[in-house]
């Protein structure tokens, strides 16, 4: 469920607060002990047989109040309060080399339209015994609700298949800022 | 107030000139920003060396350079074991941490994670169970005396109750390898940068 972002009044010298301050104070710290965040992990190896970007599936969500993970769409969390969002994610490439890098994707109340693609985040395993890719870091663009994130795996050529050896492909989405 | 304590929010009602429902709020402020948010980082002063190969090993933290729960009556701090976090205050997590080893003549892969184990408190993870999270794996060169570094950043995939730990694992294909402290001169723009530490904070409230 989307949460509202808290407004925290000014407060002027000899104004007196009322409890509507007091209370949109309050909620300010209600929501930042609370803020959206969204963690899913994969169960099952994901064959990707195409040559371009694929989106790493999950089956597990880890923790999702604010509704990013839809099993519908597997391969995405999608952004339900807008904000600056910091992404941490990992796929198991197993023992081939592989690409990953994220993939935002605007939805209809991003002000620039909807469908518009940034790819950033790229990032090069080698094919070795333990190809655990990953990365963390801020999506470059503010988030409005409905755009999505998605981590995308790319093998140069031929199929490879993720593995689950120590721990499934994982990502998590966590808000950071108006 | 004896170890910390996740903040209730509270709420006014009209008129409302409590005071302590404006310390409730200062404390939630006080936990958000300031010096009580539970957070640490710990560094090693020390080379280790990863005795056995495929192995993951957990690595000894020497130098604990910030635990803010450390100094709060009636916790025992983060980090006082040095080896693990021992999470005092319940929450969700985020953990970092970098690790360097030397190369050898022969490349060897490098991996690191990290492991949660449950401490008695924890509906989600019951005593003395475990799970890894996080998890990053390179391949060194098989060139000696040369250095790998690996990054790793995760949040705990369950909510963490007190007296949980969070150790820091490595795992080399090679025997005797060495987690080294600091980066040597090979390029000398390389020293000083990638210190091998252990770093978390509370990110938010969870059960």
């Amino acid at each position: 469920m989307a949460m509202t972002l808290p407004d925290v009044p000014s407060l002027n010298a000899g104004y007196v607060a009322d409890s509507t301050d007091m209370n949109a104070m309050a909620y300010a710290a209600q929501f930042a002990l609370n803020k959206p965040y969204s963690r899913v992990h994969a169960t099952t190896t994901q064959t990707i047989t195409s040559t371009t970007g694929t989106p790493v599936n999950y089956d597990t969500i880890d923790f999702d109040p604010d509704g990013m993970y839809s099993s519908g769409n597997p391969g995405r969390l999608t952004v339900q309060t807008p904000g600056y969002y910091k992404f941490r994610q990992m796929c198991n490439c197993g023992n081939v080399g592989a690409n990953v890098y994220m993939l935002v994707t605007t939805g209809s109340n991003n002000p620039i339209g909807a469908g518009n693609t940034f790819t950033q985040y790229s990032g090069y395993v080698l094919g070795t015994t333990n190809g655990a890719l990953g990365g963390s870091g801020i999506l470059d663009a503010y988030m409005f609700p409905g755009d999505y994130c998605a981590v995308m795996l790319l093998r140069p050529a031929g199929t490879m298949t993720t593995v689950l050896t120590d721990v499934g492909s994982w990502f998590s989405l966590e808000w950071k800022s108006m | 107030m004896s170890v910390t304590v996740v903040p209730t929010v509270p709420a006014f009602a009209t008129n409302d000139s409590s005071l302590t429902s404006i310390e409730d709020l200062a404390y939630c402020l006080r936990f958000l920003v300031g010096d009580i948010r539970p957070a640490w980082h710990a560094f090693t002063i020390n080379a280790r060396t990863v005795a056995s190969a495929n192995t993951w090993t957990t690595i000894n933290f020497g130098t604990i350079a910030y635990d803010s729960e450390a100094n709060v009556p009636g916790s025992t701090g983060i980090m006082a074991s040095a080896s693990t976090a021992q999470i005092q205050t319940q929450g969700i997590y985020a953990v970092e941490s970098c690790a360097t080893a030397v190369a050898t003549s022969s490349a060897f892969y490098f991996d690191l994670s990290f492991l949660m184990t449950g401490g008695g408190n924890n509906p989600n993870l019951s005593t003395g169970s475990t799970r890894r999270f996080g998890l990053r794996g390179n391949t060194t060169l098989a060139t000696a005396a040369t250095q790998v570094t690996v990054c790793c950043a995760d949040t705990t995939p369950v909510c963490a109750y007190p007296l949980d730990t969070i150790a820091m694992q490595v795992r080399a294909s090679a025997a005797s390898v060495v987690v080294q402290t600091n980066m040597s001169p090979v390029p000398a723009y390389n020293q000083g940068r990638f210190v091998t530490n252990f770093s978390g904070h509370w990110i938010r409230v969870g059960s």
